[in-house]
């Protein structure tokens, strides 16, 4: 079974702005590690909402471990991306008013069951968070951490529970090359254990090679985007 | 809804500073008006407490707001008196049941002095018909002893069988034009406080009120004429036009035979409008007979163009607050888009996040509104003593009615509403951005 099947999706933010996205057909299968990019302003980012269910497509179908995200309600779909979509962003992962503990059990709160072997979120998270090497910030402020240290606790919050798809869009931009690695690491060993697919967007095309599979979004979008050549190296991230 | 409850919690701690920078700038607009209600509310009491069980009260042909501001606030002197003669024609009347003459104009030190009879002490009331007490002492017996009020007593540093030198006329500074010094006067009673004019005012008998004239000559004792005016040839009582009623001497005792006016009581309440009807009409001196409270409501609706923008002005000042707390709210609702995010991609639904920011929203209204309430209410309970001292009026503190309850309702609702608009805001934008990261 593909993790993730998308189908003659269309997508555009409203009726007044063009089409961001048209995907004839894209699949991720269990367990794979896929490296996304393309140009800034080709709709990554997008494309992770869609998959997330945070908006529907236009038209087409998008089926995440074997559920149509578009024929749920929307109850459903918040229940669903809770529980089986751990998601990492570039950077402000973190909701600055909870304790690191809360930021990576927070998923838990609105549905995501706890691993097997683990009696409490408390306890799985302590067991991420040891496992990414960041055990000992577990009774922290969010506002007393490094950025490199903040990613990894988003990389655990993204893997408590053992979700069916982890999406990371650009988490390692902010981090130099030796935290990149050892960030990478760690998050792989995790979801080789869960069997978690990956999603992974980033510029930088260096990393690829650590991937089970590099996808251009390009040659899956058939909306041309412009060809903008970035006026910042990208390993800077997206400042708009 | 816990978590929603401990989300929210979490987030207005976390801005603690905000937070609570809100919450003082919407309690204090909050307790601004409260204030100025409960303020309002007590003028209101005070002013209305100041005369009770009194079914008319008569004088000569003026306005009904002056003759009511002379007689019982002593503000403004009558120009005219009326003779005794009409007081004899109320008490015959057979619905009466009694009349307490009093005439009135001359000051101490500040204070008025009142010329009336024992009954006044009797019959006159105040706050839905307290009787008036002494602290000390006892009714004046003779022409030459006084009963003070509360305040005279204590500003003057009077006490029991001190003696007293009454003035001639009223003047800012309270000592008249001359003093009397031939006829002092022992106090013999001193009244407890009342929170009313009484507190402010001397009271003699007639006659002591005419022995304080009975040296100034030419003018005193007055005709018992009361269209005398133009018999005042001493200049400084010209520009003064007060009448402290007039007098005849008896066996060198001095008999009132005109006065400033009367209270009079009926046997039944019902008669009063009669009463009065017959008194405006009586084809001897040309009197005005008012019904206190009438004239009181009379005397509200002049001033309720000041009270109307106090109002105004405090309503302002808390919608001000209100829009204060939309714009910060707004203003965080930029700042806060990323935690939403975060929300949103933990698999929070758009109602729990909607419920939250407007959670926080109520949160921060109704901890103003209870902080404004409580430290006005707080506020005027320690400064009662000291406003009750100092303004001399009594300043109830009424419990929490039901347009209190109704008010607290309706500023509560239009803090929600603010709130929630201003949230509604973070929240639409939350649903919109996506992922997107922006700064
Ligand atoms: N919330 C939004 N509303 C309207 N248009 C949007 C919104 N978010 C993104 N877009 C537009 O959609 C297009 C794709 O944006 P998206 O953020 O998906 O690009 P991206 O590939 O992630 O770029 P980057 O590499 O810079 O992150 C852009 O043209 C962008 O302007
Ligand atoms: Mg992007």
């Amino acid at each position: 079974m593909d993790a993730l099947l998308l189908k003659g999706v269309e997508f555009r933010y409203s009726a007044k702005t063009p089409r961001v996205l048209s995907i004839p057909v894209m699949s991720v299968a269990a367990g794979e590690k896929v490296f996304l990019f393309g140009p800034s302003g080709s709709g990554k980012t997008t494309l992770l909402g869609l998959i997330g269910g945070l908006f529907l497509p236009n038209s087409g179908e998008i089926t995440v471990l074997g559920q149509s995200i578009s024929q749920m309600s929307h109850g459903a779909r918040d229940r669903f991306r809770a529980q089986e979509i751990g998601f990492i962003f570039q950077v402000f992962n973190l909701v600055s008013y909870l304790s690191v503990q809360d930021n990576v059990t927070l998923p838990c709160k609105f549905g995501r069951r706890v691993s097997a072997g683990f009696a409490t979120a408390a306890e799985e998270a302590q067991f991420l968070l040891e496992k990414l090497g960041v055990g000992e910030l577990v009774g922290k402020n969010i506002s007393d951490l490094s950025i490199g240290q903040q990613q990894r606790v988003a990389a655990a919050r993204a893997l408590i529970g053992s979700p069916g798809i982890i999406i990371a869009d650009e988490p390692t931009s902010a981090l130099d090359e030796e935290a990149r690695a050892g960030f990478l690491n760690v998050l792989f060993a995790q979801a080789k254990r869960e069997g978690s697919s990956i999603l992974f967007v980033s510029h930088d095309r260096g990393m690829a090679p650590q991937f089970d599979r590099s996808l251009a979004l390009s040659s899956i979008n058939t909306v041309n985007t412009p060809q903008t050549t970035p006026l910042i190296t990208p390993l800077t991230g997206e400042f708009k | 809804m816990k978590q929603i409850m401990i989300l929210a919690i979490r987030s207005l701690w976390h801005r603690r500073i905000p937070t609570v920078l809100t919450i003082i700038s919407i309690s204090m607009s909050v307790a601004l008006f409260v204030g100025v209600d409960k303020i309002r509310e007590a003028t209101r009491d005070a002013f209305g407490g100041a005369i009770s069980k009194v079914d008319l009260i008569v004088g000569p042909r003026t306005g009904t707001i002056s003759l009511l501001l002379f007689s019982v606030f002593h503000v403004g002197s009558p120009t005219h008196n009326i003779t005794l003669k009409a007081l004899e024609f109320a008490a015959a009347q057979p619905e009466v049941a009694w009349v307490v003459p009093f005439s009135l104009g001359d000051g101490f030190h500040g204070a008025s002095v009142v010329g009336t009879t024992p009954e006044f002490f009797e019959h006159y009331k105040y706050r839905d018909g307290t009787s008036m007490v002494y602290s000390l002492g006892h009714v004046f017996s003779g022409d030459s002893e006084a009963v003070i009020g509360s305040d005279v007593a204590e500003k003057q540093h009077l006490a029991l069988g001190d003696k007293m030198v009454l003035s001639h006329g009223h003047t800012e500074d309270g000592d008249g034009f001359e003093k009397h010094e031939d006829h002092p006067f022992t106090v013999t009673g001193v009244l407890a406080v009342t929170g009313t004019p009484i507190d402010k005012s001397v009271f003699v008998t007639l006659g002591g009120l005419g022995e304080i004239h009975r040296e100034i000559g030419a003018d005193t004792p007055h005709a018992d004429d009361h269209h005398e005016d133009s018999g005042h040839d001493d200049p400084q009582h010209e520009g003064e036009h007060h009448e402290q009623g007039s007098f005849r001497e008896e066996n060198g005792k001095l008999i009132a035979t005109s006065v400033s006016g009367f209270f009079l009581g009926a046997k039944n309440r019902m008669d009063s409008l009669n009463l009065q009807r017959t008194l405006n009409t009586w084809d001897g001196d040309a009197l005005l007979a008012i019904l206190p409270g009438m004239a009181m409501g009379e005397l509200w609706k002049n001033l309720s163009i000041f009270e109307t923008a106090m109002s105004l002005i405090s309503f302002c000042v808390v919608v001000a607050g209100m829009l204060g707390l939309f714009v910060s709210l707004y203003i965080l609702s930029g700042q806060r888009q990323r935690e939403m995010t975060v929300l949103r991609a933990v698999g929070a639904g758009p109602v729990t996040i909607f419920t939250m920011l407007a959670g926080e929203a109520v949160c921060l209204v109704i901890g103003g509104i209870g902080v404004g309430t409580g430290v006005m209410y707080g506020g005027l309970y320690l400064l009662r003593p000291w406003i009750e001292k100092k303004f001399s009026i009594s300043f109830p503190i009424s419990g929490v009615s039901r347009s209190d309850i109704m008010f607290a309702a309706i500023l509560l609702g239009v803090g929600c509403v603010a709130g929630v608009l201003a949230s509604f805001n973070s929240y639409r934008a939350a649903m919109r951005e996506g992922l997107a990261t922006r700064f």
